[in-house]
């Protein structure tokens, strides 16, 4: 079936920062920003990674463009239907893909330099992967900026000329122009107005429906990443603790971060108020994350087992919802 | 009983305040008119430039050196006392800076600089308790160690004496409520309180500002952009765009039948958690106009879906609904007549 | 729209700071006046005719002549050349030797940083005076030894600010964005960091034009600057410096003292200008 066809998958990644050793520190310590976390990406479909700040979201989208070198791992990529892996490449190659997988940024005022016009920002990425001579480039360039709803004339001016909103879409239509098969998407939306918002979010339903792009979409607002994925990820310190489709996410979600993080969102209906399901305490600092299953000095249902042993991420049968939770350790559910 | 108390704890008319940059003049804020009840909370919403912050700035006339308040009042009624006229004071009289911190305090968006880094926690709420009350350092201390224990802050005593970079982010907004929260005010004016913290943390104050403010009876003005905060939080709410309230009214009128386009089209551009992600966001076109722009009728007309020939010609007047709920919007004046 | 409009703008804001256009218009005056000298006066600065020595100001010698009967306004204007020509190269080769060493030790940080942070400390710790002072004593004095001085002592600053200002600009999207798509990092360096630089670099070597040209003033009053017999601004306050002219003849030293003040408060005035346009926070 070539629509489950995997485009990425990524295995055990791991990318860990060692701190700086100060005079009287015993042991060196070390930032675990991604530990151990696996996932596939399919042809075509969004995939949503949701967490708060510090969970290791945005270094995991670094690593998928390789803007970071993972420590450890494995990144399998597939080029006509062969899986290549990133991470082992020759030179040539590893510049070849880069092409393949874009990335958009949150903050729309930096993502452009602002004494280059949006031509020679469009420009430059094109010309060192060779992509045709001047006029065709050129060509390139109006196209993918009609494809967001603005007018090539546009490409003359300068970043600072235009609003946020026009910015992020600039900002999609620069990664388009490499005609990538994925876009990490990195909080496309979260410095923008709500009403901007909307329009971003329907632009990128709206080209991916078109152009078959894959999204790895990172972001902290649930209900916009739930409105986006086709399967989203929940990330906490680190690690992977819950994926599974959008729709089950919301319906049954069963690690009891996600139910907490799911009853946060503030909704914006008359009547719906809250569920009262508020955590205690603050997201505990990655370099010295607590033992066990991370979570647990937060975790209502926090047992002996959780202050000790990691959990695994387990699948439940016939599904593609996985769970790391020690409260499912008997349940018949799994695998 | 007492008639003569007043419902309202702050009424705002005709608000106008102007910025002058270089040669340019800017109203930021042109014609605001709102009330916030007695022990009630009123949400302003809108997007970024649409003058929310500014408004609230200008009750306290905590404006930056080029702002000024060019027209309206600021009425505030006392618990206890005669009305005042807020807007009548200098930024630096001493009126005003009496009822600054004591009977209207504010909480900023960034709990991260608003605190002084090279003063104790406990210094910097002690030091708002003790301008405005004739308190010993003890005495002091006592209350405030009290108060940060009711605001969830785990070893109070431990804590008063340590310094922001301590702190968390979602602990120095605890840190900044206690500093609001310390003369027991009558007005909370909280500025996107939250907009810088992590949902569960988001929660958590929230839910703090909600028992806090059922316990003192506190009037709580809350600015946000994010419509859920105020369908979580509010009693009554101003709907904002350009420097005007569009809509105002409870937070039912606005949440189930909300009048103005620009209130309906923000209630459905977000997506709602359990959405049925098929079926596309509605969106308003275009952006936010640049702030300096001048208008001949309303500000919204180039981006509404029911914009008529009118609209863009003469200025909206607001039109009454029942329960104080009014809208400014052209739409409705001809529902009137006709 | 189509011109440069960023420029536009700071070009806008520059006119709206009244005392900036004013040190503008009056640096370049006096800039024109040197360098279009021989328009503005027929004399050669020093030619010797002791018959006119020490005439007072006429209309063919308009602030009179000295005591070797050399015109005053000839040498005021090309004594300026020099001091002017001193100030600006050696201003824009401290600043280009600063520009490019602060752009490798901000992009590339670590060791080489390190290394780079220590030369310029090195050099920043040297009293400028002294070390021309040894210099001149060691190979005589003369203008390009002035001018190798300074741009060797002067370059530790703007390596500071190029550096911090990349520093902090590694850290935007843009230049991710850059590697992501696998640009080269000196493209990096000099297509994309360095022009926005360029700002605080420009107020940087305005302000030390106007350092060097005093520096310069200095030494010559002191005997250590240029050759005496060239004519520069500091040269001929120094040949002034006896008590009988100070006295009888207040032009001979005034002149020049007041090119010299004029012309550093009118850089001193633009530079401040440009400091306000270029700096976002304003």
């Amino acid at each position: 079936m070539a629509e489950t066809e995997k485009l990425l998958v990524a295995e055990h990644i791991v990318k860990r920062y060692d701190m700086k050793k100060k005079l009287f520190d015993k042991e060196q310590k070390t930032l675990k920003a991604v530990d151990d976390v696996s996932f596939y990406i399919n042809k075509g479909e969004t995939f949503g990674v949701v967490g708060e700040s510090g969970c290791g979201k945005t270094t995991l989208g670094k690593c998928v463009v390789r803007l970071h070198e993972p420590t450890s791992g494995k990144l399998y990529y597939n080029v006509d239907g062969e899986m290549k892996d990133l991470l082992n490449l020759d030179k040539k190659e590893s510049f070849e893909m880069r092409k393949k997988i874009q990335i958009v940024f949150q903050d729309p005022y930096s993502s452009f330099n602002p004494v280059h016009t949006i031509y020679e920002a469009f420009d430059e990425p094109l010309r060192i992967h060779h992509m045709g001579n001047k006029e065709e480039r050129m060509e390139i360039i109006a196209d993918s900026l009609r494809k967001v709803n603005l007018q090539p004339e546009y490409m003359k001016r300068y970043p600072h000329e235009f609003s946020g909103g026009q910015r992020q879409r600039i900002c999609i239509a620069k990664a388009l122009a490499l005609k990538p098969d994925l876009i990490v998407c990195d909080e496309p939306v979260s410095a923008l107005d709500v009403s901007i918002q909307a329009q971003i979010l329907n632009l990128m339903r709206k080209l991916q429906r078109e152009l078959g792009v894959s999204y790895l979409f990172i972001a902290h607002d649930l209900s916009v990443v739930q409105y986006m994925s086709n399967r989203i990820a929940v990330m906490y310190l680190g690690k992977i603790v819950e994926t599974a489709d959008a729709k089950e996410l919301h319906n049954m979600c069963l690690h009891p971060y996600t139910q907490a993080l799911l009853s946060a969102v503030p909704i914006p209906k008359y009547g719906e108020k809250m569920a009262q399901m508020v955590l205690p305490g603050d997201v505990p600092s990655p370099i010295n994350p607590p033992s066990g299953c991370h979570f647990h000095p937060r975790c209502e249902h926090c047992m002996e087992i959780c202050k000790c042993e990691e959990p695994a991420l387990r699948t439940i049968k016939g599904t593609t919802h996985q769970v790391a939770c020690h409260l499912f350790d008997d349940d018949e559910r799994f695998e | 009983m007492e008639n003569t108390l007043n419902e309202n704890v702050l009424e705002v008319k005709d608000l106008q305040t102007r910025f002058r940059v270089q040669k340019r003049v800017v109203n930021a804020v042109s014609g605001v008119t709102f009330e916030l009840k007695r022990g009630k909370v009123l949400g302003i919403v809108g997007e970024s430039g649409c003058g929310k912050s500014v408004t609230a700035h200008s009750v306290l006339q905590l404006l930056p050196k080029v702002g000024h308040i060019e027209n309206g009042s600021v009425m505030y009624y006392p618990k206890d006392g005669e009305p005042i006229d807020l807007s009548k004071y200098g930024p630096k009289s001493k009126e005003i800076r009496k009822i600054r911190g004591k009977d209207i305090s504010m909480i900023f968006q960034d709990p991260m600089t608003t605190l002084n880094p090279v003063y104790t926690i406990g210094d910097q709420i002690v030091e708002n308790l003790r301008k405005h009350e004739k308190l010993t350092k003890t005495e002091a201390k006592v209350r405030v160690i009290e108060l940060l224990k009711k605001l969830g802050i785990p070893n109070p005593e431990i804590r008063f004496n340590e310094y922001p970079h301590q702190f968390s982010g979602g602990m120095k907004q605890r840190v900044m409520i206690a500093i609001a929260m310390i003369c027991n005010p009558e007005i909370l004016i909280a500025d996107e309180p939250t907009t810088a913290l992590d949902v569960t943390i988001q929660a958590q104050i929230l839910g703090l500002m909600r028992s806090l403010q059922e316990e003192h009876g506190t009037s709580i003005i809350l600015i946000t952009h994010n419509m859920g905060i105020v369908a979580q939080m509010c009693d009554d709410v101003a709907v904002m765009y350009m420097g005007r309230v569009v809509e105002f009214g409870t937070l039912k009128q606005i949440f189930t039948e909300p009048k103005h386009p620009y209130t309906t089209a923000l209630l459905r551009s977000v997506p709602v958690l359990g959405m049925d992600s098929d079926e596309d966001l509605e969106t308003i076109e275009g952006s936010t106009p640049d702030a300096s722009t001048v208008f001949k009728g309303c500000e919204f007309a180039e981006r509404c879906k029911e914009a008529r020939p009118e609209c863009f010609k003469r200025f909206p007047k607001d039109t009454f609904f029942e329960d104080g709920h009014r809208v400014r919007c052209i739409l409705y004046e001809e529902n009137e007549n006709g | 729209m189509k011109t440069n409009s960023l420029a536009k703008l700071r070009f806008e804001k520059f006119m709206y700071n009244r005392l900036a256009v004013a040190g503008f218009i009056m640096m370049m005056l006096i800039i024109l006046a040197c360098v279009l000298a021989p328009l503005f006066t027929p004399y050669d600065p020093s030619y010797i005719d002791v018959t006119i020595k020490e005439l007072p100001p006429s209309s063919e010698h308009l602030l009179g002549t000295d005591r070797l009967g050399r015109d005053i306004l000839a040498r005021l204007l090309y004594g300026g050349r020099v001091s002017i020509w001193i100030g600006l190269s050696s201003a824009v080769g401290a600043c280009l030797i600063g520009v490019v060493l602060g752009c490798i030790s901000g992009y590339f940080g670590g060791k080489l940083d390190q290394v780079l942070l220590y030369i310029s400390e090195i050099f920043m710790t040297f009293p400028r005076y002294l070390l021309v002072l040894i210099c001149v004593g060691l190979v005589g004095q003369s203008m390009s030894n002035i001018i190798f001085i300074f741009i060797a002592t002067g370059w530790s600053g703007t390596m500071r600010i190029v550096r911090g200002k990349i520093m902090s600009l590694k850290q935007e999207s843009f230049v991710e964005s850059c590697l992501a798509n696998g640009v080269s990092g000196w493209s990096i360096m000099f297509r994309h960091l360095l022009p926005n630089t360029l700002g605080p670099v420009i107020v940087d070597m305005t302000l030390s034009v106007a350092g060097c040209i005093l520096a310069e003033a200095g030494l010559s009053f002191l005997g250590m600057g240029v050759a005496a017999d060239v004519p520069t601004w500091g040269n001929i306050i120094n040949a002034a410096k006896r008590l009988d002219i100070i006295q009888n003849m207040p032009l001979l030293w005034i002149s020049p003292g007041l090119a010299i003040s004029l012309f550093v408060l009118s850089i001193n005035f633009f530079g401040d200008g440009l400091r306000d346009v270029f700096d976002p926070a304003q």
